[in-house]
């Protein structure tokens, strides 16, 4: 490449740089990838239906009108919590009506006819509710019957029982009594002012929640309606639990058909009539997916609310006899067909929201043609390394001595590999970490420190225990995403003092996904430091663009970084006078900075993964182009930057390149992402390379380590 | 000019006192418009499709526009959670006076009590619950079942010459209405040894239900004299099922109602019904107006003084059906 010619910036430009700098697009992705979002939306909706009703209808939301709604809501509740759990598992339960009518004519029976205590008559009405629930959970999770087939059935069958038990004791069992103590409570008493069946559906709702979110059975309901096969491949016990979802639901509905027996005390044909479409109006639009997996109390709460306030509100408008069931199904048609919508679709949006590009510009292209003086004319050099593991290393992102001249990487299985010294032709597993090994290090007592790519930072003790170190530090104080959490640490070094600096690349991103942060160009990464003496971890500093290659300059006080879609090396002063400086000594690189490492004559070796490109770089500054791209295009179609037209280069704190080794055909040495010197030879490492590189360097201290020059002779 | 300012003032004294003359005080009328202007009455119905809670509507709503008050109306479309759900609504925003209409025996049971609790008179109309309002407007439902029972001996009984076997299609056992006209039907069958109840089922309200039962009744029972309904709404569907066996004059069949001329005049002109025991809405109306203004004029204090009106029953048949017999929505709705 030619050098090219300073880019030029006009008003337009200006204006886009500004307003990339004040906006931070990046938050409205952030926000809508929080998990609470699934409930944001279905909190707003209530919010809004609350907002209407309360416009038109008078006294809406007044102390009287809340608890007589209350009460309704308390007991509608109960079953949606019943058909929330149905649903997560992947079912429906359209039974609800009817058994609701049946617990309904059974509490009443108990009470009124029977005159048995509440002790007995309320464990047996929920006993027959789970009863019904059974007979739906064994023909469903045991005999794989469609869960909507069967429970339509037990919905008539249920329903043709009732309706001829009415006949037979519907007037008998309708009668007013308060000869059994409590019973009017249930119905109609409060506790501190708000009705029994919300306080009692509130607690239920604490229950359900602390099912679905904390213990097994909840986790295997979730797995279950996740994905059936998996959760049966995984071993769980899925008939079990599908039937088992059933019988809650029937005890749930139990549960409120006792409450309504008690507060209208009716036995009349048009109990519970409808009730199943109520409900799972309810769920779905409270964000409960009808496919299963997804559902959770307080979804089961927030549609709920909804639905009993649309169907209060519309009684209330004086509306006439059809239009509340008729808003009802037309909310429920809208509700799944979001639900259904959004689910599949969700993914892609998110990703396509979430992806926020900013405007950078980055300083013109130093030449790289063999022919001019640029110090980084192309050349072959590196072609020549011989060859270490290959085809059998896969990540060596990072490479590392000990003074045994025994080889180590990582790799994308998990593992820190050891190639065994001097010959490097025997290889074993030297500890499993379960993450990709990224950036390594030896530390004073001799152990390997690395960063593990979506885990944190790990050492392997001397008896090849793995120990994790860090991987979180405190979280920012307006971050909208968590950013506690470590989650692409890819370069560290050790201070003199043991003190660790790692780089974490990107907060945004995680390790399969690194390298759409290079289309956002904003500064995403940060260095955090770890201090083993009191196992703290801290942020050292921030919105660094893919920050990487740390390296001491072994003067206690500074530090080198690169950063690696900015092309640039720094160098930053964490102790001494000039502590807390940055100062960037290389602003224009004409490609990717990774790893950086000494050099035995007291410079430094840097990385270079890939080379800058004209479009690219022009992209970097049109972030409205990038963002059209990422909506428009395919992400295997995006424009990415550069990634194997590798070298590395020699540099000195002053900033000045000193030599440049090329593998200009790119067959041997694509990407390099890093590169140790050890005893006069350089050794070669690429996270997409099928090899380790072993290259002598002429005039090279034969004897020098990377180890000994941090640590001396510790033994 | 002094003149014309003179003239001007002159005329518009005259014109205010005009608009200002007192009209004639009875001692009663103004006491009476106050104590109707401005004010809230709340009506509950079980559902406002049937022609019955179309017609008090109707005519509560003419007496309303006339004098002044308000009603508000809210239809719980035969739910009865929704019902009692208004019902508690509607005392949460306390009208002056609650009319009430539930066929479901308990269900209002606690809202009659709580309306009194927060100083609200409750009128129930044509079904009441064990609680007492302050007034009940509504037929002597064991009256009623009297009345059809005795048709259904003249149709059927000794001197018919006919076999004397008959079903009883009634309503759901938790219905108030079905509760009181059933024993007033069978106690007086007990009376007439001649007449035999063959199967007594429940309609449910239910007109395609009790089609689908008298029809199989019908093959069952060849010799099958009649049919005892218990409401109009429902009994409509043994009358098809009777003209589809083709047993129109034959198959007796009773029932009662409110006097609407669709359900129930042409079907007695056209054979379907051969008897029809009329408690009229129309009646009924003038009661609940009357009701509800003497409630809000008197100002009892709430639930202390019950009264009922009971509405007076006749028995329809094609002998003495007049033109008048009968009415229609429109006739009602119709102002002046």
């Amino acid at each position: 490449l030619e050098k090219q010619s300073e880019p030029a910036m006009n008003a337009t430009e200006t204006y886009t740089r500004w307003r990339y700098r004040l906006i931070p697009d990046n938050v409205l992705g952030e926000v809508l990838s929080k998990n609470w979002m699934d409930n944001a939306i279905p909190f707003l909706l209530m919010l809004v239906t609350l907002s209407v009703f309360n416009s038109i209808v008078l006294d809406f939301m007044s102390a009287g009108s809340l608890s007589s709604v209350g009460r309704q809501l308390g007991e509608y509740l109960f079953v949606a919590f019943g058909m929330v759990i149905v649903l997560k598992a992947g079912g429906i339960d359209l039974s609800v009506g009817s058994v609701f009518a049946l617990c309904n004519l059974l509490a009443l029976a108990l009470v009124n006819k029977f005159l048995l205590p509440l002790i007995v008559a309320i464990p047996l009405v929920i006993a027959a509710g789970a009863l019904v629930g059974l007979i739906n959970g064994l023909l469903i999770g045991y005999l794989r019957l469609r869960a909507f087939l069967t429970t339509l059935v037990t919905l008539i069958i249920v329903r043709a029982v009732v309706d001829l038990l009415t006949v037979a004791y519907g007037g008998e069992v309708s009668v007013w009594t308060d000869k059994v103590a409590g019973w009017d409570f249930i119905g109609d008493g409060a506790l501190m002012g708000v009705p029994f069946s919300v306080v009692a559906a509130a607690t239920a709702g604490v229950l359900v929640h602390i099912l679905l979110t904390r213990m097994r059975l909840g986790w295997h309901i979730s797995a279950v309606g996740g994905s059936r096969r998996s959760a049966f491949n995984i071993g769980l016990p899925v008939r079990r639990v599908v039937c088992f979802t059933y019988v809650l639901s029937g005890a749930c509905t139990a549960m409120a058909a006792t409450f309504q027996a008690s507060r209208l005390g009716s036995a009349g044909s048009t109990v519970g009539m409808g009730l199943e479409i109520l409900v799972l109006t309810a769920a779905v639009l409270g964000g409960n997916s009808l496919g299963g997996g997804r559902g959770s109390a307080v979804k089961a709460i927030l549609g709920t609310a909804t639905v009993v306030m649309i169907t209060d509100g519309l009684v209330r408008m004086g509306l006439g006899s059809g239009v509340a069931p008729m808003v009802l199904g037309l909310t429920l048609l809208g509700a799944v067909a979001i639900d259904v919508r959004w689910l599949k679709n969700r993914g892609r949006v998110l990703q396509q929201a979430y992806v926020s590009p900013t405007y950078l510009m980055l300083p013109s292209c130093p030449s790289t043609t063999a022919e001019s003086d640029s110090p980084f004319g192309l050349n072959r050099l590196l072609a020549g390394a011989q060859p270490i593991g290959l085809r059998e290393v896969d990540g060596a992102e990072d490479v590392l001595l000990d003074d045994e001249d025994n080889l180590y990487c990582g790799s994308r299985h998990g593992d820190v590999v050891r190639f065994f010294g001097p010959d490097h032709r025997r290889w074993e597993i030297y500890a499993h970490i379960g993450g990709h090994p990224l950036g390594m290090a030896w530390n004073p007592e001799g152990e390997l420190v690395t960063c593990v790519g979506g885990m944190g930072l790990y050492k392997i003790t001397r008896e090849r225990r793995v120990v994790k170190l860090s991987a979180e530090t405190k979280r920012s104080l307006l971050s909208i995403i968590d950013d506690s959490r470590v989650r692409l640490p890819d370069d560290l070094d050790i201070a003199e003092d043991g003190r660790v600096f790692f780089s974490e690349a990107t907060v945004r991103y995680d390790t399969a996904e690194w390298m759409i942060d290079a289309l956002e160009g904003r500064g995403n990464g940060r260095i955090l430091c770890y201090d083993p003496k009191t196992g703290s971890t801290h942020t050292v500093l921030r919105n660094l663009i893919f920050p990487n290659g740390i390296c001491m300059t072994g003067d206690c006080e500074s530090l080198l970084f690169a950063q690696t879609w900015a092309c640039t090396i720094t160098r930053y002063w964490y102790a001494g006078q000039n502590r807390g400086r940055s100062q960037v000594i290389i602003a224009d690189l004409p490609g990717y900075p990774d790893n950086i490492n000494r050099a035995s004559d007291g410079n430094y070796w840097c990385g270079i993964v890939g080379m800058r490109a004209p479009a690219f770089d022009l992209a970097l500054r049109m972030p409205q182009f990038r963002r059209r791209m990422v909506y428009r295009v395919a992400v295997d179609e995006w424009l990415t930057p550069n990634q194997n037209t590798g070298c590395v280069i020699k540099f000195d704190l002053n900033g000045s390149v000193l030599q440049t080794l090329w593998d200009k055909d790119g067959h041997a040495h694509a990407a390099v992402t890093s590169m140790r010197e050890h005893r006069g030879h350089l050794y070669l490492g690429g996270i997409f390379n099928d090899r380790i590189g072993k290259l002598p360097i002429p005039n090279a201290d034969p004897q020098w380590t990377g180890q000994r020059s941090y640590w001396g002779d510790y033994r | 000019m002094k003149f014309l300012r003179l003239a001007v003032a002159a005329l518009s004294l005259i014109a205010i006192a005009t608009v200002h003359a007192e009209r004639f005080d009875d001692g009663l009328i103004k006491p009476y418009q106050a104590a109707l202007k401005g004010k809230r009455i709340g009506f509950v119905p079980i559902s406002m499709t049937i022609d019955l809670t179309r017609a008090w509507y109707a005519g509560m709503k003419q007496e309303a526009d006339r004098l002044g008050y308000q009603l508000i109306v809210r239809d719980p479309n035969w739910k009865i959670d929704v019902a009692v759900q208004a019902a508690d609504q509607l005392i949460n925003e306390k009208p002056d006076v609650l009319v009430l209409h539930s066929d479901d025996l308990q269900a209002f049971n606690r809202q009659v009590a709580k309306a009194h609790a927060a100083g609200i008179r409750v009128i129930q109309i044509a079904l009441k619950s064990p609680t007492s309002g302050d007034a009940f407007i509504g037929p002597d439902w064991y009256d009623v079942g009297r009345r059809e029972a005795l048709a259904m001996v003249n149709s059927c009984g000794k001197g018919s010459g006919k076999s004397g076997k008959v079903a009883i299609i009634h309503g759901p056992g938790v219905s108030a209405a079905n509760r009181t006209i059933l024993p007033g039907v069978e106690d007086t069958l007990a009376q007439h040894q001649d007449i035999k109840v063959v199967s007594r089922q429940s309609g449910d309200w239910d007109a395609n239900k009790a089609r689908s039962i008298a029809a199989t009744l019908l093959k069952q029972n060849p010799e099958l004299c009649g049919f005892i309904g218990l409401w109009e709404g429902e009994d409509i569907g043994i009358v098809n099922a009777v003209r589809q066996a083709g047993m129109i004059g034959k198959v007796a069949v009773i029932t009662m109602g409110g006097g609407n001329r669709e359900a129930g005049c042409n079907q007695i002109t056209s054979d379907g019904y051969t008897a029809y025991v009329k408690w009229d809405v129309r009646g009924q109306i003038r009661d609940l107006n009357n009701a509800i203004s003497i409630l809000l004029q008197t100002q009892p204090k709430p639930g202390s003084a019950p009264f009922a009106l009971y509405t007076p029953a006749t028995t329809l048949t094609k002998d003495n059906l007049t033109p008048n017999s009968c009415w229609t929505l429109e006739e009602i709705g119709k102002t002046e």
